[in-house]
C-alpha cells in the first residue's frame, strides 16, 4: 500500500478491514487544510473466498468498523491537546492517569481518548514518568515497555519499591502480542497487560475497569484508616502483617508491632487461651469472638474485645477497646453486691427489731397483766389505773415498732403489678374499720369502678392509712364522712381520700409525710407518725406523688397519683 | 396413753417462760410441763440423747411450744431436725412467734410447723391452737363449750 499509517490504532484497524474485504486506503495530507481518506472496496463478492461471503445483512450503515473511523477522524480534525469544547461530558472516571511512552504521537492519541473521562498526564519515559508521579501520585500509570533511559519493567519495579506508590496501579503497554509478554509483565507486577494495537472504546473500558478496582481498593484502605477499632492481618507465623492505626493507642509504632509474635503485647495471663483462639483460626474455623487483654507500651493494659475470621492463611480480626466497658460493669456488680449486702443488713436488723425490741414488751405487758389479774385484790384504784398506764405504753410500743417494721417492709419488698380495683379495696378498708369500731357512725362514699395498675399489697397498705386516718380524725365529728375517688388532672387519674374531721393548718403541711412527725397531740389522736411516711413511700414506689390539702376543723383531702404507664404490660 | 406425757416448752427468755407457764395454768392443763431454754437441750430431750439418754424416746410430749430464736440450735433447726427423724416426724409443734412476720410464718409452716401462737402466749390463744391441732381433748382438760368442736 505504501500508506504510512500514523502510530494510531484506529487507521491501522481501517486499514486490515479494508484489506480483507480485497481494498485499498488512501490518504491526501494537506498541512494545516485537513486529510482526505479515500476508501476503495469492490463491489459484489465474488473476489472473496465463498465461506466469507454473508448475505443475510442487508441493513444499511457504517457498522462498528466505521464507527471506529469516524471517531478516529473526528479525533485527529480537532488539536490534540485536551480541547476546551463544551459540550464535552464531565470526567466520568475520577482518576488521575500517568502515560509514558517514548512515542509522541501515541502519548497524544491516548490523552486524545482518554481526556473525557480523567485527568492525564504524560511522560517521554520512565524517569521522567517516576518524577511525575512523586510530584503527583496517579491513579494509574500506563507505559510503554520499550523505552530510553528507564524502561516500562524498570519504572514498575521502581515503583513497587516505593513506599507511596507501590499501590499504584500499573498497565504495561506493548506491541508484543502474545502469552509470554503478557506473562512475563504480570509476573513482574503488572496489574494489567495491553498488547498494541488496541481499540479506543476496549482500551477506555479497560482504563475504567482498572480505576474502579483501585476505587474499591482505596475504599477498604480508608476505611482501614479511619476505623476507630483495631484491624490487623496476621500471619501464620504469629506475626502481625498490617495493622491499623487504632493500633497507635497502644503506644507502639506499626514496626515495633509488625517486629515481633503478636502473643508478646498480649497479657502473660491471656496468652495460653490466645494461642488456643489463635490456633483454631488457623485451623479453619470460621469466625471467632472472643476477650483478651493487651500490654500497652507504658505498662498499662486495655481489653480488647475481639472479632476474627480466617482466609487463605491469613487471619483478619478487628478489636474493640472494652476497657471502659468491661470497669464500668465491674464497678456496678460491685455496687450491686454492695447494695445488696446492705439489704440483707438491713433485713437482719429489722428482724431482730421485730423479736428483740418487742421481749421486754412482752415483759412489761405479759406481768402487767398478770398483777392485775392474780393480784387485783390488792390494788387500790390507783393501782389499777397506773397499771392500766403501763399497759397501754407498752401497747403504743408495739404499735411503734410494728408500723415501723411496716414502713422498711414497704420500701424493701418488690412490686408485683396487677390491676387493681382500688374501689374495692378501699370498701374492704372501710368495712374493717367499721368492724373495728362499731359504735361509730360514719357516711363512707366510694367512687365505683376504680381500677389501676400497681401492687395490691402495698396499695392496700396505702389505703388503710389514708382512711384509717379519716377514720380516726372524723371521729369528734357527729355526722362524720369519708369519701374514696379520683378525678382526671393533665391525662392521670388523681385519687383522694378526703374527710370533714379535724384538718390540719397548710403551715405544717411539709411535716405531715415525714416519719414520726405528728401534728395532733396523742390526748387528741392517736398515733404513731409513721403511716403518711408508709403512704408517701408506698406512691413514690409507684412513682407517683402524694400531696395533701385541709384547714383546722375543715377536714383533709390527700391526693395522690401513680405512674401506671410504666408498668402496663 | 401415755400416763408420763408432758407438755413442752422450748424458750430462752425466763419471763416469757413464766409468762407461759401462767397462760398453760389458766387453761388447766392437767399435765406436767417440761421446759428447755435453748435448741439444743430441747433435741437431746425429744431424740432422748446426750443428758437425755436414759429416756424412753418413744415418750413424746402431747405438743411442743417453740420459740424461734434460740441460743445454740435456733427454732428453725429444731423444727428441720424434728421432722427429719422418723419418730418425731408427726409430733405437733407450736411454733412461737415475736411478730406476726410473714417470713417467720411461711418458713416455719414450710419446714412443718402445726400451728403457731403469738407472745406472749395467752391462754385464749394457746386453746385456739391446741384445737386446730386435734389434740384438743388429748391435752386440755375443759368442758366442751356450746358450738365447740
Amino acid at each position: 500500500m505504501g500508506l504510512l499509517v500514523p502510530s494510531g490504532i484506529g487507521l491501522s484497524l481501517v486499514r486490515d478491514l479494508v484489506q480483507l474485504h480485497g481494498g485499498s486506503v488512501r490518504v491526501a495530507i494537506q498541512t494545516g487544510v485537513g486529510s482526505t481518506f479515500t476508501v476503495s472496496i469492490p463491489r459484489g463478492s465474488r473476489h472473496l473466498p465463498a465461506d466469507h461471503a454473508v448475505t443475510a445483512r442487508t441493513e444499511p450503515g457504517i457498522g462498528v468498523a466505521g464507527h471506529h473511523l469516524v471517531a478516529e477522524a473526528r479525533r485527529w480534525s480537532t488539536p490534540a491537546v485536551p480541547s476546551s469544547r463544551t459540550s464535552l461530558p464531565p470526567p466520568t472516571m475520577w482518576a488521575h492517569v500517568l502515560v509514558v511512552d517514548d512515542n509522541a504521537d501515541l502519548r497524544d492519541y491516548i490523552r486524545g481518548i482518554l481526556s473525557d473521562h480523567c485527568t492525564v498526564e504524560t511522560a517521554n519515559d520512565g524517569l521522567a514518568a517516576l518524577e511525575a508521579a512523586r510530584r503527583r501520585k496517579p491513579t494509574l500509570i500506563l507505559s510503554d515497555v520499550m523505552m530510553p533511559r528507564l524502561d516500562g519493567f524498570g519504572l514498575l519495579r521502581a515503583v513497587r519499591a516505593d513506599a507511596t506508590l507501590r499501590d499504584v496501579s500499573v498497565i504495561l503497554l506493548s506491541e508484543r502480542a502474545g502469552e509470554e509478554a503478557t506473562i512475563e509483565g504480570l509476573e513482574a507486577g503488572a496489574n494489567d497487560y495491553i498488547a498494541k494495537p488496541f481499540a479506543a472504546r476496549e482500551f477506555v473500558a479497560r482504563v475504567r475497569a482498572h480505576v474502579e478496582l483501585v476505587r474499591q481498593r482505596e475504599q477498604l484502605e480508608r476505611f482501614f484508616t479511619l476505623s476507630l477499632d483495631m484491624m490487623c492481618l496476621t500471619g501464620p507465623d504469629g506475626h502481625f502483617k498490617r495493622v491499623s492505626p487504632a493500633f497507635d493507642a497502644l503506644g507502639y509504632s506499626r514496626e515495633e508491632l509488625q517486629a515481633r509474635p503478636f502473643l508478646d503485647f498480649v497479657h502473660p495471663d491471656d496468652r495460653e487461651a490466645t494461642t488456643a483462639v489463635f490456633d483454631q483460626l488457623i485451623a479453619g474455623a470460621p469466625l471467632v469472638h472472643f476477650e483478651n487483654r493487651y500490654l500497652c507500651k507504658d505498662g498499662s493494659h486495655r481489653w480488647l474485645s475481639w472479632s476474627c475470621a480466617p482466609d487463605a492463611g491469613t487471619v483478619y480480626a478487628i478489636a474493640r477497646d472494652v476497657t471502659e466497658a468491661r470497669r464500668s460493669r465491674e464497678e456496678l456488680a460491685r455496687a450491686r453486691d454492695a447494695a445488696e449486702s446492705t439489704n440483707r443488713e438491713l433485713e437482719s436488723f429489722s428482724y431482730s427489731v421485730a423479736h428483740d425490741l418487742r421481749a421486754p414488751l412482752r415483759g412489761i405487758d405479759g406481768f402487767s397483766q398478770a398483777l392485775m389479774e392474780d393480784c387485783a385484790e390488792q390494788l387500790d384504784a390507783t393501782g389499777k389505773k397506773y397499771l392500766a398506764f403501763i399497759r397501754a405504753s407498752a401497747d403504743h410500743m408495739a404499735q411503734l415498732i410494728d408500723d415501723l417494721l411496716g414502713l422498711t417492709r414497704v420500701t424493701r419488698s418488690e412490686l408485683h403489678y396487677e390491676e387493681v380495683d382500688m374501689s374495692e379495696l378501699a370498701r374492704a378498708v372501710v368495712a374493717s374499720l367499721q368492724r373495728a369500731h362499731p359504735t361509730r357512725r360514719v357516711e363512707a362514699v366510694i367512687q365505683e369502678g376504680l381500677r389501676c395498675c400497681g401492687d395490691a399489697r402495698l396499695l392496700g397498705v396505702m389505703l388503710d392509712n389514708l382512711l384509717g386516718n379519716a377514720w380516726k380524725f372524723t371521729a369528734k365529728r357527729a355526722e362524720a364522712r369519708v369519701e374514696f375517688g379520683a378525678m382526671e388532672r393533665d391525662g392521670r387519674a388523681v385519687y383522694f381520700v378526703r374527710d370533714n374531721g379535724a384538718g390540719f393548718d397548710m403551715a405544717f403541711g411539709n411535716k405531715l409525710f415525714g416519719a414520726f412527725q405528728r401534728l395532733h397531740s396523742a390526748s387528741e389522736f392517736e398515733g404513731t407518725g409513721i403511716g403518711l411516711a408508709t403512704v408517701r413511700r408506698v406512691v413514690s414506689r409507684h412513682g407517683g406523688r402524694v400531696w395533701a390539702e385541709g384547714a383546722v376543723d375543715r377536714g383533709a383531702t390527700f391526693y395522690f397519683d401513680l405512674n401506671e404507664q410504666d408498668h402496663v404490660e | 396413753m401415755s400416763a408420763g406425757r408432758v407438755i413442752m416448752v422450748v424458750e430462752d427468755n425466763p419471763r416469757d417462760v413464766e409468762l407461759t407457764l401462767r397462760a398453760l395454768r389458766k387453761c388447766q392443763v392437767p399435765y406436767p410441763v417440761v421446759v428447755a431454754h435453748d435448741g439444743a437441750e430441747a433435741l437431746d430431750y425429744l431424740l432422748a440423747r446426750g443428758a437425755h439418754a436414759e429416756r424412753d424416746p418413744a415418750d413424746l410430749p402431747w405438743v411442743v411450744l417453740l420459740d424461734l430464736k434460740l441460743p445454740k440450735i435456733d427454732g428453725m433447726e429444731v423444727l428441720t431436725a424434728l421432722r427429719a427423724n422418723e419418730r418425731t416426724r408427726l409430733l405437733p409443734v407450736v411454733v412461737l412467734t415475736s411478730s406476726v412476720q410473714e417470713q417467720d410464718l411461711v418458713r416455719s409452716y414450710g419446714l412443718g410447723a402445726s400451728s403457731y401462737v403469738r407472745k406472749p402466749v395467752e391462754s385464749a390463744q394457746f386453746v385456739e391452737a391446741v384445737r386446730q391441732l386435734g389434740v384438743y381433748w388429748s391435752v386440755l382438760n375443759v368442758p366442751p363449750r356450746s358450738g365447740g368442736p
